[in-house]
């Protein structure tokens, strides 16, 4: 039983619309322009579809150019040297820059879930850098396959709807997406020697997997899987893992020596061409990354997680933060939110 | 046989436009989602080509692109630029209608997005409430109730104007 008002505002909707029809665009231009931004998205796409290559830079990127450097004269991979950016790269990148860091063990493996997924934000000019863990358990939708979680969106729609993702959930735009996979921080980890990392709670050892016990230790190249795989015995295992994997990066990244002694040549050699051989690089930008890194000396490293229970992504902050990243005013966000801040 | 990107951008571009148009109210912010969702479509074209319905799929992925859509285009657009958009231009011959239906058309702007996604996909792609629900990721119940609040709104402002 419609009242006539009802027909009427469904005519004037019709109305309305078909008369604006005109308003739409001419499609040839539009074709052009999308194969423009296409062009320019496959590129940077293509720049740093690596395993590992931006973290071990973050890593070590201080330490590395001091082997890289001895190795020259030796016939040097190509791709070190984009790694590294040459010497005649162009001034350091000034903007702030965010990477989504997608980890796992063999992540780079078809069907793979994400085990640990981290926002890293680089301050303007290199003075500081965060890790914003994004919770592998978070809901999500997806235009396309519906409610998913963020972990489970690497396995549905690859990195580059896990990507999508991220930058709808925080308004980020992301300048890098890097799969790292965990044998890398474990070659990282090598190269340094290995990392003290004190933890405030025991990971009980489970069937194939060893434990740790609570309190400060010595973890192997060899243990650094078992570590990041490893499920805390606390209540959040996720958060308890995001905050372990966030402690070890930031003992490795405390580990690496400015001028480059104390370092196991071999082991950063062999970093850098793990790290290095799929590299794409078509553009300057993500050398010109290292080379702001290098430029300031490596940034304080902050990590962010989120202690709320529950599946819901930073539900209680997340306006605040997403917009501290997008503004690069993440400083000022941690000293104001010391529950989320590992430092 | 696969479609081709190609072959598609031919044959749907204009029309996807339109239906942008319907979306955002506005030529340049259907120009930008049209080609943010086509860089990604693009991206991921085997995967829209291998869809049972390559025109749907891409139909999805624009209209919840428009319902994320970071809230900076149609108000800060509206309010900061001087000279009215150029829909209102035209003979003016049925000018008392034509306000009319500019006031249709403003109300569909105030209106929440998924609510005016909705209309859109009903009155103007003529979509049955199924497909509607599809694209909009949601239960046919939850189509329903937006069409009808957005045609609440809409008969209000009708009344109100008479």
């Amino acid at each position: 039983m419609r009242s006539t008002d009802d027909d009427r505002a469904e005519q004037e909707l019709r109305a309305a619309f078909e008369r604006h029809e005109g308003l739409a665009p001419d499609a040839g231009p539009v074709r052009e322009k999308i194969d423009f931004a296409w062009l320019r998205a496959k590129r940077r796409r293509a720049r740093l579809r690596v395993a590992g290559a931006a973290v071990a830079v973050l890593l070590v990127g201080a330490a590395l150019p001091v082997v890289i450097a001895g190795w020259r004269h030796g016939g040097q991979p190509a791709t070190a040297d984009l790694l590294l950016g040459t010497a005649t790269a162009g001034p350091a990148a000034g903007g702030p820059v965010d990477l989504l860091v997608i980890g796992g063990a063999e992540i780079d493996a078809d069907d793979q879930r994400a085990d640990t997924l981290m926002l890293v934000h680089v301050a303007a000019g290199g003075t500081g850098a965060w890790m914003v863990s994004l919770p592998r358990e978070g809901e999500v939708d997806t235009p396309d396959r519906g409610p998913t979680t963020l972990g489970e969106s690497l396995r549905v729609g690859g990195p580059s709807m896990t990507r999508d993702l991220v930058e709808e959930i925080t308004g980020v735009d992301l300048d890098e997406v890097v799969m790292v996979d965990y044998a890398v921080i474990g070659t990282a980890a090598k190269a340094l020697g290995g990392v003290r990392v004190c933890l405030g709670h025991e990971i009980p050892a489970t069937t194939g997997a060893e434990g740790f016990h609570s309190g400060c230790q010595q973890i192997d190249a060899t243990e650094v899987t078992a570590f990041l795989k490893s499920r805390p015995g606390v209540a959040d295992v996720s958060y308890g893992r995001d905050r372990n994997t966030q402690a070890l990066v930031r003992a490795l990244l405390a580990k690496v020596p400015s001028d480059g002694t104390g370092v196991d040549g071999e082991a950063l050699k062999a970093l850098a061409l793990a790290a290095g051989k799929d590299i794409e690089f078509t553009e300057g930008e993500g050398a010109a990354l290292v080379t702001s890194l290098r430029a300031t000396g490596l940034p304080t490293l902050t990590g962010i997680s989120d202690p709320t229970p529950g599946t819901d992504i930073y539900p209680e902050v997340s306006e605040g933060l997403y917009e501290a990243i997008r503004d690069d005013t993440l400083a000022g966000w941690s000293s104001a939110h010391p529950d989320y801040v590992l430092d | 046989m696969l479609v081709t990107y190609e072959e598609f951008a031919d044959s749907r571009l204009s029309a996807l436009l339109r239906y942008a148009v319907m979306l955002t109210g506005d030529a340049d912010s259907a120009q930008d989602l049209v080609q943010e969702t086509m860089v990604r479509v693009q991206l991921n074209w085997r995967r829209v080509a291998q869809s049972d319905a390559p025109d749907g799929y891409v139909r999805r992925i624009l209209t919840n692109q428009f319902i994320e859509m970071r809230r900076t285009s149609w108000w800060r657009r509206v309010l900061l630029r001087a000279d009215p958009d150029p829909v209102i231009a035209g003979p003016s011959d049925h000018a008392q209608e034509n306000a009319e239906r500019d006031r249709v058309w403003s109300l569909l702007a105030s209106l929440p997005r998924r609510q005016r996604a909705a209309l859109v996909l009903r009155y103007y792609e003529d979509l049955p409430d199924q497909e509607i629900a599809d694209v909009l990721g949601c239960a046919v119940g939850t189509v329903r109730s937006s069409i009808s609040r957005g045609l609440d709104a809409l008969r209000a402002e009708l009344v109100e104007s008479r």
